[in-house]
């Protein structure tokens, strides 16, 4: 990336790179082997996002805001072996209720979905396994900046999709992303400021949608029966999650994959795919034994309670 | 000819940059960076620190890390915590 690109996107890649050359390895990896139709969205977020007035400067400093802290717990993990908070009491302090730190959050991560090839990685398994389908009713719960919500409501052909974030400016992001009219109009929606352990969901859900958001909560065990109770049989469930992955709202690490195969499979969920992806250039393996952070994505359905 | 401290220090850096990258030929200078080494990415960079604090029984603060752009730099903060 040796001089300016064209195009909004490729102008914030640019500007990110240029502020950050160690980070900006991971972004070149990133838009290097980017698909054109992915560009393309990332494009039109960036476009967005400028329609809201916020300029390239400004995301560049989000992202590049909310990299630096997740480096920073990154080196507490490295050195201590564990994430720094490890209650939702410390999360809600230190993030959720620090409004000016979630609207740097909740953008920068946005971003990653683009410039992270794990992030990139997740979309891409969400957008191509979301059954396509008559009705029915969908539930996210944590949409944070809203893109997944906004791609089952274009493409998922559900009669009604919810979301359930315990974030009031997550709420907020949500919202005013679906109101902006950007990305179309739509009204069979609601998108609500709750924890999902204590949310009255009152209806089974053809599809149910968890991406980052076990490694949040204190009791991810308790979540996954939950969503094993609100899936209508046969329904369908889109879990993404990580490990050795630090963030300052990150308090549960499951370590290795078997203690959340276990997790989930105890909860009354069966795996029908599961799909690790390691951090970029390393194998699972490295992964696993250096405690590399990486994702995992989980495709799940509840097993069925007469068999 | 006994060798200087600063060439001391980057056989020892350099000890510590093989087994991070799992390279037992790499050689560095004081003006390696990130720019010269492709595995070289954030990740690693929070594992090279961790190394460093490790094998020089250190702690390092957020002005140290940041002098961390280069070899050279690596070396003036360790020499400097040395010397005090």
């Amino acid at each position: 990336m040796s001089h300016p690109p064209s195009g909004n996107f490729s102008n914030l890649c640019f500007q990110i790179a240029s502020r950050d050359e160690i980070h900006s390895k991971i972004v070149a990896a990133s838009v290097n082997a980017m698909p054109a139709d992915v560009r393309a969205d990332g494009e039109a977020y960036v476009s967005f996002c400028l329609s809201r007035g916020e300029r390239i400067e400004d995301l560049a400093a989000a992202y590049l805001g909310f990299t630096n802290v997740m480096k920073e717990e990154q080196l507490f993990f490295a050195r201590f072996g564990h994430y720094r908070y490890r209650s939702l009491h410390e999360a809600e302090a230190a993030v959720y209720k620090n409004e000016r730190y979630m609207k740097m959050y909740m953008r920068g991560l946005a971003l990653t979905m683009y410039l992270w090839p794990q992030h990139q990685q997740i979309r891409a398994l969400f957008q191509a396994s979301l059954p396509r389908g008559n009705g029915g009713k969908y539930l996210e719960v944590g949409p944070g900046h809203g893109m997944f919500f906004l791609h089952a409501l274009r493409a998922g052909g559900f009669d009604r999709c919810v979301g359930v974030d315990i974030s009031e400016t997550s709420v907020a992001f949500t919202r005013n992303l679906l109101e902006s009219g950007h990305f179309g109009r739509f009204s069979n929606y609601e998108i609500v400021r709750a924890d999902f352990l204590t949310y009255d969901a009152r209806d089974k859900y053809r599809a149910i949608v968890v991406g980052e958001v076990l490694e949040h909560v204190e009791e991810p065990a308790r979540f996954l029966r939950k969503m094993a109770d609100l899936a209508q049989p046969g329904g369908f469930i889109f879990v993404s999650t990580c490990l050795n992955a630090a963030a300052l709202d990150h308090i549960y690490n499951f370590e290795t994959l078997d203690n959340l195969r276990e997790m989930i499979t105890g909860a009354g969920l069966r795996i029908v795919q599961c799909q690790p992806l390691p951090y970029t250039g390393k194998s699972l393996e490295t992964c696993l034994k250096h405690r590399f952070p990486m994702n995992v994505v989980y495709l799940l359905t509840p097993v069925d309670k007469m068999s | 000819m006994t060798m200087g401290r600063r060439e001391e220090m980057l056989l020892k850096v350099q000890d510590v940059f093989r087994d991070v990258f799992d390279d037992d030929g790499l050689s560095i200078t004081e003006k390696t960076s990130a720019a010269d080494i492709p595995e070289w990415d954030s990740l690693m960079h929070i594992s090279l620190i961790v190394a460093v604090e490790k094998k020089f029984n250190v702690r390092l603060n957020a002005a140290e890390i940041a002098g961390f752009a280069n070899v050279g730099g690596m070396i003036d903060v360790l020499l400097g915590g040395q010397a005090a």
